[in-house]
This record gives structure tokens, sequence and C-alpha cells, in this order.
């Protein structure tokens, strides 16, 4: 035997031909780490101007140059850009000008996933964070609703209920709050969404902090609440590389007609297990599975792999990543034990990234029916960059088509049944998509039937 | 042939045949290229010595802030029993036990692999490959030399017998491997991959780069191996397959 010794290296011959598989392995799972929007936020940070201000500007010139999966730029001139936007640099006075500059310039290829991510520390408000509430919010038409209150949670014991419109926050207006977002140079799409995940940040408040929020009722007149939002680290997922940690939230539940119900709100590693459980369990108890990907903003694109295999019964095509020289399907293979009865997916236009892309992908599989509001349109593939100037440059490699060369970029993955919660809907804390979704699998309109 | 007469009929061939005039300048054959790539690895010999190794590295993918480590068990001709940790994942490992071959992935859960997988993972543990070179590509030649990173370098293009190309770089004078360009393809995926090799050691008869860089034009993923053994007894039940995938 021959052994080299400790901090000994492979001969060059099998260094060549090793980890030849591994390599298309790594690169899936790291293209499919950022299948997730994060929370922009206009910054307000200032740095005094410098070079720190031309490098940052060179970096995400040169990054979408290098990186973009179409060299064509999808027609653009990327370099007229360059030359358009390079000379505003150096008037650029203080981070947030130069931030603005940037994400203007990215806007020019009017796609999702190239952002100019600022550190929590450039916040918009010093309003306390890490807390959980259970509050979850839906921005419709200029106001803010109460969608959902996790039980047992500091918003349920303060008596807060679905329905219920916000006015406040530590007694700062809606309008008020989500002004920056309205005035911001993101694409007029992109702003909803953000002020819906905004939004539902703040609600969540400090650990241990008073967390004063005025509300009104349907019916009644303004109301004032208390609440101390606590912290969990249970329901904080794990940092993917550059990806920070997540809240998270899991709810599974059967009805009185044994349908079960799943929501989850982001991709997470830790959250498979869970889900499997829950798929798993399903088998020869429930009449149907409701799986919620309202405002679930992506995550790691492989679990759309994981949960596809859980129900699928043959190798399922969930799409394609193309990027500058190639392509990356993502599959899901059968599992032993798996959910062969009917599937319904329920999405709206917070839905986005991994997703869009299992919504689409079992869409287009025939494996389940979508029901809700056609999602975001964002679905790209994208990594991060530290800029000198401290913020976080989000870039995407490549295009996300489905099995059958639908792009979810811009135009969403559309279901099968759209459904559009009206005011009156969400006052009376009625699921519309929710409800629907469960007659479909209870009144046999389905196809699936047969096999539960 | 002794080691001493291999050494003096070597020597002969690259004085006599070792080089070619193209527009003035003199460049090897591709045999010479080739032969001394396996010369600077140890030799024929010891490569055809070669019967198990293992190895186990470090993965740095820098500017996405991840890391972890992977480790490889071969058994040539066919038999190996890969493991990644990927961060926030868990451990992924992948077998293929002389037929068949088996991934377990903490998300995707276990599946058997498919026919294309298993002829890329059988690739891996032919030990003896780079023997055979002349067999396994229809076509090699000289290509345009290059300058990496300083360093002038020969390059040689292999066309395997489906069309697809290899662009291999050594080190003009010295022979070492210091580039691959590759595209990869298969049922489910077209990857373009550059690999280049940094920091030749030696350690007894091997010659080898402490660092591979794996370049593509999203990212750049580096490995450094951090252990390595070669020729030992690998416990045969590390490429058991599961009860679950041989029903």
């Amino acid at each position: 035997m021959i052994k080299i010794s400790k901090n000994a290296l492979q001969n060059g011959v099998f260094l060549r031909q090793m980890f030849r598989k591994f390599k298309l392995n790594v690169h899936k799972l790291v293209l499919g780490v950022t299948l997730v929007s994060l929370q922009l936020v206009p910054l307000e940070g200032y740095l005094s101007r410098g070079e720190a201000f031309e490098q940052s500007f060179d970096i995400v010139w040169t990054t979408v140059q290098e990186s973009y999966w179409d060299s064509s730029f999808g027609g653009l001139d990327w370099m007229a850009i360059r030359e358009q936007y390079r000379p505003k640099v150096a008037k650029a006075k203080n981070r947030r000008e130069l931030s603005i500059l940037l994400q203007s310039m990215l806007n020019e290829l009017e796609l999702s996933h190239f952002n100019i991510v600022s550190s929590s520390s450039q916040s918009l408000d010093k309003f306390p964070r890490g807390g959980y509430s259970g509050i979850t919010l839906k921005y419709v038409d200029g106001q803010a609703y109460v969608v959902r209150i996790a039980p047992d949670s500091a918003a349920a014991e303060a008596g807060i209920a679905v329905g219920w419109r916000l006015k406040s926050i530590h007694r700062r207006s809606v309008k008020r709050l989500v002004t920056p977002f309205r005035r911001s140079v993101l694409p007029e799409k992109r702003k909803q969404f953000h002020i819906d995940m905004y939004l539902n940040e703040v609600i969540q408040g400090g650990v241990n902090k008073r967390l004063r929020s005025d509300w009104y009722p349907p019916q009644k007149r303004a109301l004032k609440t208390y609440m101390v939002p606590r912290y969990d680290a249970r329901e904080l997922s794990g940092s993917v590389g550059l990806v920070p940690s997540q809240r998270i939230e899991y709810e599974e539940c059967y009805d009185e007609n044994d349908v079960l119900y799943i929501r989850f709100n982001f991709f997470v590693p830790s959250l498979m297990d869970t889900i499997r459980e829950s798929i798993i369990g399903a088998r020869g108890r429930a009449r149907g599975i409701i799986i919620d990907l309202r405002s679930n903003v992506g995550g790691l694109a492989i679990m759309a792999s994981g949960i596809t295999g859980l129900l699928v019964d043959e190798k399922t095509t969930l799409g394609k990543l193309f990027l500058r020289n190639g392509y990356i399907s993502y599959q899901g293979y059968p599992q032993r034990e798996r959910y062969s009865g009917p599937v319904a997916i329920l999405i709206d236009s917070g839905s986005v990234s991994t997703s869009e892309m299992l919504a689409a992908g079992l869409q287009e599989a025939g494996r389940v029916r979508v029901f809700g509001q056609t999602s975001l349109g964002e679905s790209l593939p994208s990594l991060f960059k530290r800029l000198p100037s401290g913020d976080l440059f989000q870039f995407a490699v490549g295009d996300y088509l489905t099995p059958e060369g639908f792009r979810i970029e811009k135009q969403g993955v559309i279901p099968d049944q759209l459904i559009a919660p009206s005011k009156e809907d969400l006052e009376a804390g009625v699921d519309v998509t929710l409800q629907q979704a469960k007659s479909w699998i209870l009144n046999g309109e389905n196809i699936l039937d047969e096999s539960a | 042939m002794s080691p001493l007469r291999e050494s003096v009929f070597r020597l002969l061939l690259w004085c006599f045949l070792g080089t070619q005039c193209v527009l003035g300048m003199e460049l090897p054959t591709v045999a010479v290229v080739i032969d001394r790539y396996l010369e600077s690895q140890g030799g024929a010999n010891a490569l055809n010595d070669l019967r198990s190794l293992k190895v186990v590295g470090e993965i740095t993918i820098e500017s996405q802030g991840l890391e972890f480590e992977v480790s490889q068990q071969v058994v040539a001709p066919d038999k190996s029993f890969t493991e990644q940790d990927f961060p926030g994942l868990g451990l992924i490992r992948e077998v293929l036990n002389g037929e068949r071959g088996w991934e377990w992935h903490p998300i995707t859960g276990e599946r058997p692999l498919e026919a294309h997988e298993i002829e890329d993972k059988t690739q891996e543990t032919d030990l003896q490959r780079d023997l055979r070179l002349f067999e396994l590509y229809e076509t090699i030649e000289l290509g345009e030399p290059e300058v990496i990173e300083g360093i002038e370098t020969t390059q040689l293009v292999f066309t395997d017998f489906k069309g697809k190309t290899e662009q291999w770089f050594f080190k003009a004078n010295g022979d070492l491997l210091q580039k691959i360009h590759t595209v990869s393809s298969g049922p489910d995926s077209v990857f373009e991959s550059t690999d280049r090799f940094y920091d030749f050691q030696e350690i007894g008869r091997f010659r080898y780069p402490s660092r591979i860089k794996f370049i593509n034009p999203s990212y750049v993923a580096e490995l450094k191996i951090t252990s390595c053994d070669i020729n030992l007894e690998i416990d045969p039940a590390v490429f058991e397959l599961p009860v679950l995938i041989l029903e």
C-alpha cells in the first residue's frame, strides 16, 4: 500500500477524472440555493464617496456582463448601459444614491433577482425586529388585512382576528410605512410584493418588546392593541451560504373531511423532514392534500424536487435552468413511500421562485390542480456578491423554463382556477381559494380520486 | 523493458520524433505530450499499480459563503462511494457497486442512479484511464498554444466517438496538466466547466496539484485535498446497495 501522508494530495490523473458527477451535483445545489426573493429595503446608510463606489459599479456591471445567460442580453446594449451609468457614479453623494443608481441600471434588464440588497443595519425604520407575533398580513388595494393568526401566538392572545384591517404599527400609518416602496425604483410589479414582505416583517415586532398596533375590525371602530412578541429559535431556519436565516412557518392540519392542509413560507432544508412526514402520513388517511404556497418566497430549489418525489409515480421534470453555457434540469424521483391522491396547490401574487417552479412543474405534469392568483413571475436562479460599498448584490445567472418551455419570469404561473379574493372576503375572513380547492377535492371533480 | 532502457528509449523518441515544425515554431507531437504527461505523474508502471484510493477534500465557494467537505473512495475498475456534506443539508451519498448505482439525498430521498449516471461514475473509477487515451478518443490533436496566468502551455484537443471535445492544457516544458475545459452533457444537463490545477508538489513518484479550481460562468469552486490514501484496503461494505434499491 502506498500511503501519502497528511496534507498530501492526489495525483493529477485522479483529480482530473474524479468528482466528475459531483461537480454537477454541486452546481445544481449552488444555483438552487438562491431561488428566493429577499426583502429589499431602500437604503439609508451613508458612506463617503470614493473608490468603493466605482469598484462597486464595476463589479455589478462586469458580473452581469460575464454571467448573464443570454450573451445578446435580450437585445439590450449592455456596453451602452455602462456608458450611460458609469459617469453618474461620481455624482452619487452617499450609499443610498449609489444603490439607487446601481438598481436603476439593473432595472434596465427588466428581470427579477438583479438587486442591490441592503444589510439589515440600513433598515427603513428603527422598529424592533426578531420577534414573532403570529400575524400574516395581505396588502390589497392600499390596505393591509389580517389573513392568518397563528394559534397560541401573541396576536391570538391579544384578540387580533382574521379580517381586521391594519391602521398603524407603532403609530405609523400603513400609508406612511409603505411610502418608501411606492417611491422606490423597484419595478411596479414588485412593489406590492415587497410591501407585503415589509409589513409582515414589522408586524412581528421585537422579542419581548411591547408592540402597539391599531386596527379596524370589520364594522367596528378603530381599536388599539398591545402585544409582546416572543422568540422561538425553532422558528428560524439555518443560513445556507450567504442566504441568511429566515423565520419559518409550518402549518399542518386535517379538516373534518380528512383533507390535509399544509402551508409553509420558505423552502428551507430544515423543513424537509416535516413535509415528508406530513405527506407520507397522508397515505391511506387524507382524501386529498392542499399545499398552500401563497406568500411563499421560495428557497432551496432542490426542495421542489424532494416534494415532487413524494407525489409522483415516475420521474418528473420540473423544468430547466438555462445558463450561459448549458442547462440543468430539476427532477423529482418517485419515492417508495408516496402519496397518490388528489393534490391542490394554492398560489398568489406573493408566490415566488421555488414556489413557482413546484406549482408549474406539477401542473404541467398533470399531477396537481393550481388555485388562486397568478404568481409573481420571479423564478431566476441567482447568486450573491458582497460589494465594496457594503451591500449585497444579487444577480440571476439563468432562466427557468417549464418542461413545455413556458417562461415563468415576468409571466408567473397561471392557476387552473383563477380566484381573486375581494375586500369583502378578506374582511369576512373567508378564504375562497382554500374553499374552492377543498371543494374540488371533495366533489370528486378531479381525475386523481381513484388513486387516493 | 528495464527502467534504464525505457528512459533511453524515451530520450531518443523525444530527440528524433518529439517535435514537429509548425509555422517556424517547434511543437511536440501529440504522442510525446501524452507520454510526458504520463511520465509527469509517475509513469505507466505506477499508474498500472493503482487499485484503490481514498480522497478527502474541502470545497470552498467563497463568493457564496459555502464551505464543505467531500470524500471519495474508489476501487478500480467500477466501485465508488462519494459523500459530500453540503451546508444546511447534511450528507449526500452516491454509491456504485460495479453494476448498479444509488444516491441518498437528505432532500430528494433515495433513488437508483440512471444509466448515464452510472456511466459517469464508472469513468471516475477507471484509474488506468489515462493509459488508454488513444483508445478512448477518436482523435487527439494539437491545439493552439495558450499562456495561462503567465505559464506557456501546449494544448491538446480530445474528441470522443460521440463528437464531444475536451481541451487539455499542459505546461509547455514540464507537461504538468494546467487546465481542462470540458462540456459535459447528458439527458438532464449540459454543463461547461474549466478545471484549473495549481501548486504542484511531489511525494515519492507522484506529482500532484494541491489545489483545483472548478470555474464556470457563475462562480468558482476551489477544492483542496486534505488527505489521500492509495491502494488502501477499502471496506467492501461501503459499496453495498441498500435493500430497498435492490428490490
